[in-house]
């Protein structure tokens, strides 16, 4: 038992230093930690409340479709959690270098395994349990549900979470020796494939076509009805949602029930993973590690190459190290490929928006919510993938310290990097959206100047805060980016976009829903000098930080 | 240590296996059911409690009301269904007969009469009635119907004040307690070609009918500037076939009754169920031709 306690101790330790680091923390952090905290669940809440009346309020089908809309909510958080679980707990379990020390110590393999899981599980299923429980409760309110079922449905969520989480563990553990031995290719035409299968089944679901916008609930009544998984009695998001439907009519011992299945079933993967980690996992973890290591070098002394003998500019180099690490961490590769598919379905549900809406007034809220709603999008790409560039260097930063170019092209080079993603995914994202609605052409281009400023302020605000607040002792990226400056990032990001967007609606504030074109050509011009503005602050703090940054 | 983990193991396996069982058993339970008791299982889906509300209508005048609500328990004894009805409606017995227990005629003809039909009827997991309450009344009299189960029969007994009417063995089988006046199964789930036949109880006649329900074909409607799924079904309960417009989810939207009778029922809440009913609640407006918003349902 003794390398449970010192790895007991360990933790403690950890736990007992953030503590402090947080009383020596500014009042300024923590309370813009806290307001914002408090600001997502308030909003969050409020947006819920409000959406659960109005679909309650619908005759005949809102109640039912509430109820279903709890099980699609369980659905997409058992595929989301389970998800992002299995890749943290790849990364935590195979890659990570404290798992390295872990053994090298060493500690059982049992031990590391059992650590690991958890810490992911933990890390990948906080912030559901603090974004989903509002919902919960604004549910509750909706259906005058008795005071216990705040209480039930708080554990309820926490059980899901956590079946979720060891779910995950385990999909990882054994995708990892079903996909071990298959090339490159191989993976990326099985994943493209399920990723289609997937997609078709999803937009089928919706029935898109054969419905006209004012039909939207209907569709989303169908959609709800058609997911045979959301009825299914085996499925865990029924479990839940069966308790906490249970729960809000005050029957605890169905509550009981439900909440036993999960933890019965979340309970068998304990014997299951304890033998994997003490028969597979070492060995496993050997083969991985080394595997790793391998393709690196290879990949390297491609680099290289390619840095000395055809490429003399150093930032094409830096972004060509910076890709290549990208694509070999399948986590971030994932992850990235995730956010794509989140932001393809937000445009294509754009053609579902209902043509009732379609006043004037109504087309110009639609046209700058559209706006915001992309920036906002790119914001967390920004603020997941960009921020965390500076850290990724991490204890390997003086290679690129030693390399014969001042350290705040790193920031430049960072910076160029990022735009060429953001900006094109955003100006994409702007188009394709905008045909979906049915703007003119002058509108589209307006849309798309508006979301490449956007792009660019987002691209120098995570970059600068990723050099002014870096934290090279961080190897999960992850785990980076809800760091304290990662999360400044992100307000100040949220901000932006909110100024942004309001320079570019002023005239039609001022002048109503017609503005003069001299109007709104001030108004672009308003704009682009914040974002230059914006763009060359956050740029400034971040070389100067990084230049008289001590290792 | 070895024999802690090898304990915690088996406790933890058959922890799972006693969870699973019990979900597998009212699997199965649930999969033994006929269509027709399936489909009443699914019209509460994961819910606990739903409840159905009509409101009733002759030649656009609202003459009543007739509710529903279906509440699932879990007692000792396995999966209990409790059936609460509330109905209430003005009737003109000069055009309609009740046989009343077969024998009994309490208000001759040429009157009108308003019968209210209110209590609860608790149904095991199979639909069978494990016990009744329901209170009757018919202007100023009133009956107390209760059942219960007694020894290979459910049997029912009517009093009025204090008084045994009428004691009625029924067989211990599935039925399904009517309103009293023209029922609709709380049935989730139709398919279009689908056909039941329903043993139904009717507490104001005293009598057990056979209602054979048919779906015929699938179509939307337009339900307050809504388009909703819907399907038609026929019932044809004492000699009366009537339609339905019901959704997937078991939502009565409309029902019409044919010639003689000519009721029109319109889904509602509970609350706009129970307005505009003379005589019913009072502070509440007199009885008054259904206004256009609620009468806006088109095909």
């Amino acid at each position: 038992m003794r390398p449970f306690y010192a790895l007991v101790r360990c933790r403690v330790s950890l736990l007992r230093n953030v503590i402090v680091d947080f009383r020596r923390d500014s009042v300024a952090k923590v309370a813009v930690i806290a307001c914002g905290l408090v600001l997502v669940v308030a909003i969050g809440y409020l947006v819920a409340l409000h959406s659960f009346r109005f679909i309650e309020a619908i005759p005949p089908i809102g109640v039912q479709l509430n109820s279903r809309l709890l099980g699609l909510l369980f659905l997409v958080l058992f595929t989301m959690v389970a998800l992002s679980n299995a890749i943290v707990s790849y990364t935590s379990l195979f890659i990570a270098g404290e798992t390295r020390f872990f053994f090298e110590n060493p500690l059982p393999p049992v031990l590391i395994f059992a650590t690991k899981v958890l810490e992911s599980i933990v890390f990948s299923g906080w912030a559901t349990l603090v974004l989903c429980y509002p919902i919960l409760a604004a549910f509750g309110v909706v259906r005058n549900a008795p005071a216990s079922y705040y209480v039930e449905s708080a554990a309820i969520l926490l059980l899901f979470i956590l079946f979720c989480g060891v779910a995950g563990a385990g999909v990882s553990t054994i995708l990892l020796s079903l996909v071990r031995r298959w090339t490159p290719r191989r993976i990326t035409v099985v994943a493209s494939g399920l990723t289609l299968l997937i997609g078709w089944g999803f937009l089928r679901s919706f029935d898109f076509g054969s419905l006209n916008g004012e039909e939207n609930i209907l569709a989303l009544s169908r959609f709800t009805m058609s997911l045979s998984a959301l009825q299914s009695s085996f499925f865990p998001s029924t479990w839940a949602t069966s308790g906490i439907l249970a729960a809000v009519t005050g029957e605890h011992r169905e509550v009981l029930f439900n909440a036993g299945l999960l933890i019965a079933n979340t309970a068998i993967f304990a014997p299951l993973l304890s033998w994997y980690a003490d028969s597979i996992y070492s060995r496993r973890w050997m083969v991985t590690s080394e595997g790793a290591a391998g393709t690196g070098r290879a990949d390297g002394r491609r680099v290289e190459r390619r840095a000395s003998f055809e490429d003399p500019d150093p930032i094409g180099s830096l972004v060509r190290k910076d890709l290549l690490t990208f694509a070999r961490d399948p986590a971030q590769l994932s992850q990235f490929v995730l956010f794509l598919l989140l932001t393809v379905v937000y445009v294509l549900s754009l053609v579902q928006i209902p043509s009732t809406l379609f006043s004037a007034k109504w087309r110009i809220i639609l046209y700058f919510s559209n706006i915001a709603a992309i920036s906002l999008i790119l914001s967390s790409f920004t603020s997941r993938f960009l921020f965390p560039l500076i850290s990724l260097e991490g204890k390997a930063f003086w290679i690129v310290g030693l390399a014969p170019v001042p350290r705040a092209l790193l920031v430049d080079q960072k910076v160029r990097f990022g735009r060429l993603l953001i900006v094109g995914l955003g100006g994409v994202a702007g188009v394709c959206s905008c045909l979906c609605l049915g703007y003119h052409f002058e509108q589209t281009i307006s849309a798309v100047f508006t979301i490449t400023l956007a792009a660019w302020i987002l691209t120098a605000l995570a970059v600068g805060f990723g050099a002014a607040f870096p934290n090279m002792n961080e190897d999960n990226p992850a785990r980076i980016a809800v760091g304290f400056g990662g999360t400044l990032n992100f307000f100040a990001s949220a901000i932006a976009v909110i100024i942004l967007i309001a320079i570019q609606t002023t005239p039609y504030f001022v002048s109503g829903i017609d503005p003069s074109p001299t109007a709104r050509l001030a108004a672009h011009a308003g704009a682009l000098a914040f974002a230059a503005a914006v763009s060359a602050t956050a740029l400034r703090t971040g070389r100067r930080s990084l230049s008289s940054m001590e290792f | 240590m070895r024999t802690l983990r090898i304990s915690l193991t088996v406790a933890i396996a058959a922890f799972w296996l006693v969870m699973n069982g019990m979900l597998l058993r009212r699997e199965m339970e649930y999969r033994s059911l006929d269509l027709y008791r399936q489909g009443v299982v699914d019209f509460l889906g994961q819910d606990l409690r739903r409840e159905r509300w009509l409101g009733i209508y002759h030649e656009h005048r609202k003459i009543g009301y007739t509710g529903l609500v279906l509440t699932k328990s879990f007692e000792d004894e396995g999966i209990l269904h409790e059936v609460e009805i509330d109905s209430l409606f003005m009737i003109d017995l000069s055009q309609f007969t009740i046989d009343l227990f077969g024998k009994i005629d309490l208000f001759g003809t040429g009157k009108r009469v308003r019968v209210r039909a209110r209590g609860t009827v608790l149904l095991d997991h199979a639909m069978a009635p494990r016990e009744a309450e329901i209170e009757l009344t018919f202007d100023n009299s009133s009956i107390r119907l209760s059942g219960e189960h007694r020894e290979d029969a459910f049997v029912v007994v009517f009093k009025t004040n204090g008084q045994r009417l009428l004691e009625l063995p029924l067989p211990i089988e599935q039925f399904w307690p009517t309103d009293g006046f023209f029922p609709t199964l709380p049935v989730s789930g139709y398919e279009i070609g689908q056909s039941y036949e329903v043993p139904m109880f009717d507490p104001i006649s005293g009598t057990r009918s056979m209602a054979r329900v048919e779906v015929i074909e699938s179509g939307t409607r337009m339900l307050n500037g809504l388009n909703v799924d819907c399907l038609v079904v026929k019932t044809r309960f004492r000699g009366v076939t009537y339609t339905s417009w019901v959704t997937p989810d078991g939502e009565v939207i409309r029902q019409e009754i044919p010639e003689p009778y000519n009721f029109v029922m319109k889904r509602e809440t509970r609350r706009e169920a129970v307005r505009g009913i003379p005589g019913v609640l009072i502070n509440l407006p007199p009885e008054r031709p259904a206004d256009e918003e609620s009468d806006s349902d088109e095909r």
